[in-house]
């Protein structure tokens, strides 16, 4: 079966902060309940994860970095790159600055 | 813009003008140099004249219509981009008057939505200048565009203390953005 995450049916219509202590729906608190979680599963059943962007109303920075940024630094920038398919048709610019400003800036900075 | 402009077309004028002042010599000097007392004129036309009159007329006003439509579609095409820049130069300004305006509080959300329309008006044009201008480069006002969504919603909570905001460092980013795209639109209305 698919692992898949809807983040706006399964965790929040707006996405927060970074911080879970300081505020509802962050991206430390998207990170520890779902992301990792999916993830984890997704490499244990050698499939894919597929992460639903649309829904939603915006993403943060700060919300993107803790969340999809802490699982690069964690997991490895490579394997979470092979891993992780973005569904979306409203938010293309959020996958094209995942990819360019956080994923490929841990890669340079861990080479 | 002004004076660069001004002095362009100044330019562009007196070159025009130079030109045709020479080639007026120089035909004048020709015309001279060949006796034209000498010269011997047909008043009679005959049917090639007439068709070969014909045919240049018919093909000035088809080279001319399609010269004109050509123009007028680069025009429209240059018009949507342009407009696409305005409205985001207009979208950087109000995401400004939100600091400026509000008092106390700022919500991550208010910001993120803000700066989620003018990255996705980014993504729009980007697609249209990859549609009518495979050329054209866009990456510094990408890049700008960037830095400022990356600075403005790099908030840790649900919401930040206004006190707590630099305004001047997001001042400056806007300019920063809004410089690139008056530029762009410079770049494009000489496409």
């Amino acid at each position: 079966m698919e692992t898949r995450i809807k983040i706006a049916d399964e965790f929040t219509r707006t996405p927060g902060g970074r911080w879970k202590r300081l505020g509802e729906n962050s991206g430390e608190e998207f990170y520890e309940t779902l992301l990792l979680p999916r993830f984890e599963q997704a490499i244990e059943e050698r499939g894919k994860l597929f992460v639903y962007l649309d829904g939603a109303r915006s993403y943060p920075n700060s919300f993107l970095d803790q969340s999809f940024g802490e699982l690069a630094r964690e997991k490895g920038v490579n394997i979470v790159r092979n891993t992780i398919v973005f569904e979306t048709k409203n938010f293309p610019w959020i996958v094209d600055y995942i990819n360019k400003e956080i994923w490929d800036k841990i890669s340079t900075k861990n080479t | 813009m002004g004076q660069n402009f001004y002095k362009e077309h100044l330019k562009f004028w007196s070159f025009l003008l130079v030109c045709s002042i020479l080639i007026y010599l120089l035909a004048f000097v020709m015309l001279f140099l060949w006796d034209i007392s000498k010269w011997e004129l047909d008043y009679k036309a005959n049917i090639a004249d007439i068709l070969n009159v014909f045919v240049t007329v018919i093909l000035a006003i088809i080279v001319s219509y399609f010269l004109a439509k050509k123009q007028s579609a680069e025009k429209f095409e240059k018009d949507l981009l342009i407009s696409d820049l305005k409205e985001m130069e207009v979208k950087a300004k109000s995401i400004i008057n939100l600091y400026e305006e509000n008092t106390g509080v700022i919500y991550v959300t208010e910001v993120s939505e803000a700066l989620n329309t003018l990255m996705a008006g980014m993504e729009r044009f980007k697609n249209t200048c990859i549609l009518y201008y495979d050329n054209f480069s866009y990456e510094q006002l990408e890049k700008s565009s960037r830095t400022m969504y990356r600075s403005m919603t790099n908030i840790d909570g649900e919401s930040v203390n206004l006190c707590d905001v630099n305004l001047a460092e997001y001042q400056s980013l806007c300019n920063d953005f809004i410089i690139q795209t008056r530029g762009c639109m410079r770049e494009i209305s000489r496409l």
